[in-house]
C-alpha cells in the first residue's frame, strides 16, 4: 500500500459513514466450531471488491500493552498503516519481536514506554513474541479493509451500516486449520439488506507454552 | 525285604538306622534350604532385574530429557530463530551443523509447520521431503516436545522433536541420537546388565520377525541372541522370561517400544542366572559341605554310641556263655550306672541265684528239705563208701533204722503240718546224739530215719539207748504234749551183710521185728528173715485162699437157757491151708485188716453163711447164725444194701442172721457205725455187741445203737467163779442189758459150774467149750444128734 492513497481512502470512508442510514446494509456473522459453539477471537473482514479504489486510510495509533507478562489484548485488529506502541506495564523488561512476514521487528529489552512505536504498513498477521518470556504470544491482525470485527463468545458479530456494494467476507483465527483465503465468501449488499453469514471452522488445539512463574518460584525470598 | 534289614550286629543296625535317619533329615533340610534359597535368589534376581529395568527406563528418560533440554535451549536462541524466520537456507543448514556438533546429535533436521524438511545436518535424504514421523510431530505440537525411538535407515535413534518458536512454532527441530552397540554398552556400564535392542516387524508377511539392532553382548554372541528369543512368545507379553543363551540361562526383562504401527522395538535386559546365582551356589555348596560334615560327625558319634551300647552287650554275652557252661566265678560288673550297669547287676544276681539254686538242687538231691538231714540217696552213697573203707581197714559198721510207731495215726489225728513239726523235732533230738562229723544221720522216708555208725554193735547199742532216751520225753506241739515211741532195728557189717542194700534191708527187718513185738530195739537175727518172708507171702496166700475157697465156716452153737435148745450158732472162719493145714484167724484176720483185705473175707463169709443157712432152712432147722464183722466192714459203701441183696438172693429171712460187731469196732468210728448199723437194723438183721466189756464203751452210746444182743467177753466169764470183780461185771452187765431189753450171750463157758452160775444170774445164751467147740456145719449137725441139747427142728430131719 501506498501512503499517498490514504486521503482518498479516508474520503471514501467518510462517504460511507455518511450514507449509512440511507445506503447501508447489515451483515450478521456467526463463526462456529464443529459443535456449533460460537468461536471468539476470530477476525472477520469484509473487503470491498473495489478496495484498491478506496482512498488510503489515515495513519492511526494503537497500543498493545504488556501486563503481567502477557500481551493485552492478545489479539488486536488494526487497519493497515497503524502505529503500534508497546508500553510495558510490568516492572521487568521485555524484548518484543515479530518474525511475521507482515512485519518483522525487534524491540530489544525495554521498560515503560521507551520503546519506539512500530508502523504496521502491510496487511497480514503479525505474531508478537517476547524473547524473554516464551509464553507471551500476541497477535496483531493487520487488516487491508476498514471493515473488520473480532468475534466474541456470546453474541453473533454484526457489521452495521456496510455501504452497499460487493464484498469478500473472510474469517481468520489463529488456530484454524484452513487458510484465510479459503474462507472467502463474496456477498452483494443492497440497501437495507440484512445478510447473515455463517462459518464453521475446525480449530486445532491452541498452542500454548506453559508459563514459567519464576517470580512465584522465588516467592519465599 | 525283611531279610534285607536284618542285621548281624546291633552296632551296624544302630549306625545304619542313625545314618538313614540323619541322611533323610539332612536331605530334607538341604532340600528345604535349597528351595528357600533358590526362591529367594530368584526373587532377588527378579527384583534386581526389575530395578535394572527401572534404572534403564530412568536413564533413557533422563537421556531424553537432557536431549530435550539441549534441544530446547538450542531452539530458544534468538539468532537461530531469526535465521529460520528469515528462511535463510544456508544460514539454517550451517546453524544445524553447528548445533548438532554441540548436542552431539547424530542427526538433526528442521521441518516446517507443514512437516516438510527445510534443512538437515549430515542427512543424506532428500530435502523437501516430509518428516518421517508425523505422529511424533503431532505429539510435539500437543506437548511442546516429543521424544521417541525411531528407525531411520535401519538404525535405531533416540529422537527429540522440539518446536522453533517465533513465538508460535515456525519450524520443528528434530535431533536424533543413534542407538548402536557402543551407545548400549554405555548404558550397560550403568545398569550392570546386558541389554539388547531388537526390531520386531508386525506386518502381516513377516510377523514377529526379530532383528538385532544393538546389543551389549560381544559380537560373537549376537547370533545366539535372536535364537534365544525365538522360543519366547512375545505376543503374550511377559515382563520376565528365562532365556538360554550359549549354554547359559538368563532371566530377561522385556520392554516393548512401539515405533509405529508395523514396527516395535524390543528391549531385552538380561541377567545371567549363573552369575546371579553364584552366591547361591556357594551357599548350596556350603550347606552341602556342612551337611556332609554333620553327617560324618553324627555317624562317628552314632558309631561311638553303638559301641558304647554293644560293648557291654558283648561282655555280657561272653559272661552268659560262661554262665551257660556253669562257670559262675566271673565277677560281672561294667562299672556303669546306666541300664547296662543295671543289666550287668541283674546278670550278677542271676548268676548268684543260679549258683544258689544249683546248690539247693544238689541239697535237695542229697538232703531232706524238712529236717535238713541227708536223704536215702546220700545215706546209701555214704554207706557204700564206708563199706569200702571198713573193708580195707577191717572195721565194723552198724546201720540203724529208726521208725516212729503209729506215725500214720499221729499224722491222721494231728494233721500233716504238726506231723512234720514232730518229725523235725525228732530229727533235732536225734542230731544231739549222733556225731555227724563221724557218723551219718539220714531221713530215709516219711517217718523213718537211719544212722550209720562207724563202730561195733556194742557201742551201737549204747547209742541206741541214748537215742531212746532223748526221744522219751514229750514233744510240745501246738500246746499239746505228744509222747512218741520208736522202733529201732540194727544190722552190722560185716556180721550180717557185706553190701549196702542188704545192710539196710536187714536193719529194716530188725526194726519191723521190734515193732511187731513191741520192742524198742532189736539187732538183726537171721530168724527174722524167715518170718519176714512168711509175712510177705501171707497176703498173696490170703488172696488165693478167697479165690480157691480155702476158707471154711465153723459154727459154735449157743444154748438158749430158757428152752434148752441150740437155737443160735456163731459162724467162725477157718483157713485150711493146703500146706500149713489149719491156720487160726488170729494169724490172718489182723493182717487182712491191716492190709485192707478184711472186707473181701467178710463178704465171702456172709455169702458162705447165707448159703449154709439156706441149706438149714431147706432141711427145716431153724438156727440163727451170727457173723463177725470187723470195724473196717462198717466202712464198706452200701454195706446194708449188699447184705439185703444177698439175703434176697439166697431167700434167707433177715431175722435168722445176726451181725456181731466188737465194742471197739463201734467205738472207732461211732458216727459212721451208727448210720450203718441203723441201716442194717432196718432190713431186719439183728445186731450184737461182741467182746462186751473190753472196749471201755459208754453205756450211753449203747443206748443209741439198735442192738438186740450183747455178748460178755470170755475173759470176764472165765474167772467169774473165783474173781468177784469179774462176777460183778457179769452180773451187772446182765442186769443192765436186761434193763435195756437186750439178750445176753456169755462166751467162754467151759464148765457146768459157770453154766449154772450164769443160769442163776439169768443169762440168756451160753457159748463155750462146755456146750461145744466150733465145728463145720455137717459135724455140728452130727453132734446135735448125739447131744443132750437138740436143735430147733421145724420139720422132720431124720435123714440127718
Amino acid at each position: 500500500m501506498n501512503l499517498k492513497n490514504l486521503p482518498c481512502f479516508y474520503i471514501l470512508g467518510l462517504l460511507a459513514l455518511h450514507s449509512q442510514n440511507t445506503l447501508a446494509a447489515q451483515v450478521t456473522v456467526s463463526v462456529e466450531d464443529n459443535e456449533g459453539h460460537l468461536i471468539e477471537n476470530a477476525v472477520v473482514t469484509a473487503t470491498p471488491l473495489n478496495l484498491n479504489s478506496l482512498p488510503k486510510p489515515k495513519v492511526k495509533k494503537e497500543i498493545v500493552d504488556q501486563i503481567d507478562k502477557e500481551f493485552f489484548p492478545f489479539i488486536k485488529v488494526v487497519q493497515v498503516n497503524t502505529w503500534i506502541n508497546f508500553p510495558n506495564n510490568d516492572d521487568i523488561r521485555h524484548h518484543v519481536y515479530s518474525f511475521s512476514p507482515a512485519k518483522r521487528f525487534e524491540l530489544p529489552l525495554y521498560s515503560g514506554t521507551n520503546a519506539p512505536p512500530v508502523l504496521l504498513d502491510h496487511p497480514g498477521v503479525v505474531v508478537l513474541g517476547c524473547n524473554i518470556h516464551d509464553w507471551m504470544i500476541g497477535t496483531i491482525y493487520v487488516s487491508a479493509t476498514p471493515y473488520f470485527e473480532k468475534t466474541v463468545a456470546n453474541n453473533k458479530t454484526v457489521f452495521k451500516d456496510l455501504p452497499v456494494g460487493d464484498y469478500i467476507m473472510k474469517v481468520w483465527h489463529s488456530n484454524m486449520l484452513v487458510s484465510e483465503e479459503s474462507t472467502s465468501k463474496p456477498i452483494k449488499l443492497g440497501a437495507k439488506d440484512n445478510v447473515t453469514i455463517e462459518w464453521r471452522l475446525t480449530l486445532k488445539p491452541e498452542f500454548k507454552i506453559p508459563r514459567q512463574s519464576i517470580s512465584t518460584r522465588f516467592s519465599f525470598y | 525285604m525283611r531279610k534285607f534289614f536284618q542285621f548281624r550286629s546291633i552296632q551296624t543296625h544302630i549306625i545304619f538306622s542313625f545314618g538313614v535317619l540323619l541322611f533323610v533329615i539332612q536331605l530334607l533340610l538341604m532340600l528345604i534350604l535349597n528351595i528357600i534359597l533358590s526362591n529367594n535368589a530368584k526373587v532377588e534376581i527378579e527384583k534386581s532385574l526389575n530395578l535394572s529395568a527401572q534404572l534403564f527406563d530412568y536413564i533413557s528418560d533422563e537421556h531424553s530429557k537432557t536431549l530435550a533440554q539441549h534441544a530446547k535451549i538450542l531452539v530458544a536462541d534468538f539468532a537461530f530463530r531469526q535465521a529460520i524466520a528469515t528462511e535463510d537456507q544456508k544460514t539454517i543448514v550451517s546453524t544445524l551443523d553447528n548445533y548438532s556438533g554441540r548436542l552431539k546429535a547424530d542427526l538433526m533436521f528442521l521441518a516446517d509447520n507443514q512437516q516438510k524438511i527445510i534443512a538437515s545436518s549430515s542427512y543424506s535424504g532428500d530435502e523437501n521431503q516430509s518428516l518421517l514421523f508425523p505422529d511424533l510431530l503431532h505429539l510435539a505440537e500437543q506437548q511442546g516436545i516429543a521424544t521417541s525411538i525411531v528407525l531411520i535407515n535401519n538404525q535405531l535413534y533416540d529422537i527429540v522433536i522440539v518446536p522453533v518458536l517465533g513465538p508460535m512454532p515456525i519450524a520443528w527441530l528434530a535431533s536424533a541420537f543413534i542407538i548402536n552397540h557402543e551407545s548400549i554398552r554405555n548404558i550397560q556400564k550403568l545398569i550392570d546388565l546386558d541389554l539388547s535392542f531388537f526390531l520386531r516387524e508386525q506386518s502381516a508377511h513377516s510377523k514377529g520377525k526379530l532383528k538385532l539392532l544393538a546389543s551389549s553382548f560381544p559380537m560373537e554372541e549376537h547370533r545366539f541372541l535372536v535364537d534365544s528369543l525365538s522360543n519366547v512368545n512375545l505376543d503374550q507379553f511377559k515382563k520376565s522370561v528365562e532365556l538360554e543363551l550359549n549354554n547359559e540361562t538368563y532371566l530377561a526383562h522385556l520392554k516393548i517400544i512401539n515405533i509405529d504401527k508395523e514396527l516395535t522395538a524390543l528391549v531385552v535386559i538380561q541377567q545371567s542366572l549363573n552369575k546371579a546365582l553364584k552366591p547361591l551356589y556357594f551357599l548350596q555348596q556350603l550347606v552341602f559341605g556342612l551337611g556332609l560334615l554333620a553327617f560324618i560327625i553324627a555317624l562317628l558319634i552314632s558309631k561311638r554310641i553303638a559301641k558304647n551300647i554293644t560293648l557291654p552287650i558283648h561282655t555280657l554275652s561272653d559272661i552268659a556263655q560262661r554262665l551257660r557252661q556253669g562257670d559262675y566265678s566271673t565277677k560281672i560288673s561294667l562299672n556303669r550306672v546306666d541300664e547296662m550297669g543295671g543289666l550287668a547287676f541283674a546278670f550278677q544276681e542271676m548268676a548268684n541265684n543260679i549258683k544258689d539254686r544249683e546248690a539247693k538242687i544238689m541239697m535237695m538231691a542229697n538232703f531232706d528239705a524238712l529236717t535238713g538231714l541227708p536223704n536215702r540217696i546220700f545215706f546209701n552213697d555214704r554207706l557204700s563208701q564206708s563199706i569200702k573203707i571198713a573193708y580195707r581197714l577191717d572195721k565194723s559198721l552198724v546201720v540203724m533204722i529208726i521208725n516212729v510207731n503209729r506215725f500214720k495215726k499221729i499224722n491222721e489225728i494231728m494233721g500233716h503240718d504238726l506231723g512234720n513239726t514232730l518229725l523235725f523235732e525228732l530229727a533235732t533230738r536225734l542230731k544231739t546224739v549222733i556225731n555227724q562229723d563221724i557218723d551219718t544221720l539220714a531221713r530215709m522216708g516219711e517217718d523213718e530215719f537211719a544212722v550209720l555208725l562207724e563202730t561195733d554193735l556194742k557201742q551201737a547199742k549204747e547209742t541206741a539207748v541214748q537215742l531212746l532216751k532223748v526221744i522219751d520225753s514229750p514233744i510240745e506241739l501246738d500246746n499239746k504234749s505228744v509222747l512218741i515211741t520208736v522202733s529201732i532195728g540194727m544190722s552190722c557189717y560185716p556180721d550180717h551183710a557185706l553190701d549196702m542194700n542188704s545192710l539196710v534191708q536187714k536193719a529194716s527187718l530188725a526194726m519191723y521185728q521190734a515193732k511187731n513185738n513191741h520192742k524198742s530195739c532189736l539187732v538183726f537175727d537171721p530168724t527174722f528173715e524167715f518170718l519176714d518172708q512168711d509175712h510177705l507171702s501171707l497176703m498173696v496166700e490170703i488172696r488165693r485162699a478167697v479165690i480157691e475157697n480155702e476158707f471154711v465156716m465153723y459154727y459154735q452153737p449157743k444154748l438158749e437157757i430158757a428152752t434148752g435148745i441150740i437155737s443160735h450158732a456163731e459162724a467162725l472162719i477157718r483157713w485150711i491151708h493146703p500146706i500149713k493145714g489149719l491156720v487160726p484167724p488170729s494169724e490172718f484176720i489182723p493182717f487182712a485188716e491191716e492190709n485192707d483185705f478184711i472186707e473181701n473175707i467178710t463178704l465171702w463169709a456172709i455169702d458162705r453163711v447165707l448159703v449154709q443157712q439156706k441149706q438149714l432152712i431147706d432141711v427145716g432147722i431153724e438156727l440163727v447164725l451170727s457173723i463177725n464183722i470187723s470195724s473196717h466192714d462198717l466202712l464198706i459203701p452200701d454195706f446194708s444194701t449188699i447184705i439185703a441183696d444177698l439175703l434176697s438172693r439166697y431167700q434167707v429171712p433177715a431175722q435168722l442172721i445176726i451181725l456181731e460187731v466188737t465194742e471197739s469196732a463201734i467205738m472207732t468210728n461211732l458216727d459212721e457205725a451208727l448210720i450203718v448199723l441203723n441201716e442194717i437194723y432196718k432190713i431186719g438183721v439183728q445186731l450184737s455187741v461182741d467182746d462186751f466189756g473190753t472196749g471201755y464203751s459208754s453205756l450211753a452210746y449203747l443206748k443209741r445203737l439198735p442192738l438186740s444182743e450183747l455178748k460178755i467177753d470170755q475173759s470176764f466169764v472165765f474167772n467169774m467163779q473165783n474173781n468177784h470183780f469179774d462176777y460183778l461185771i457179769v452180773s451187772s452187765t446182765l442186769e443192765l442189758a436186761h434193763n435195756m431189753n437186750l439178750k445176753v450171750v456169755a462166751e467162754g463157758v467151759e464148765n457146768s459150774a459157770t453154766s449154772e452160775l450164769l443160769k442163776s444170774l439169768g443169762c440168756d445164751f451160753l457159748q463155750g467149750y462146755y456146750i461145744c467147740r466150733p465145728l463145720p456145719l455137717e459135724l455140728l449137725l452130727e453132734w446135735a444128734k448125739e447131744s443132750i441139747w437138740s436143735l430147733n427142728i421145724k420139720r422132720d430131719v431124720n435123714e440127718y
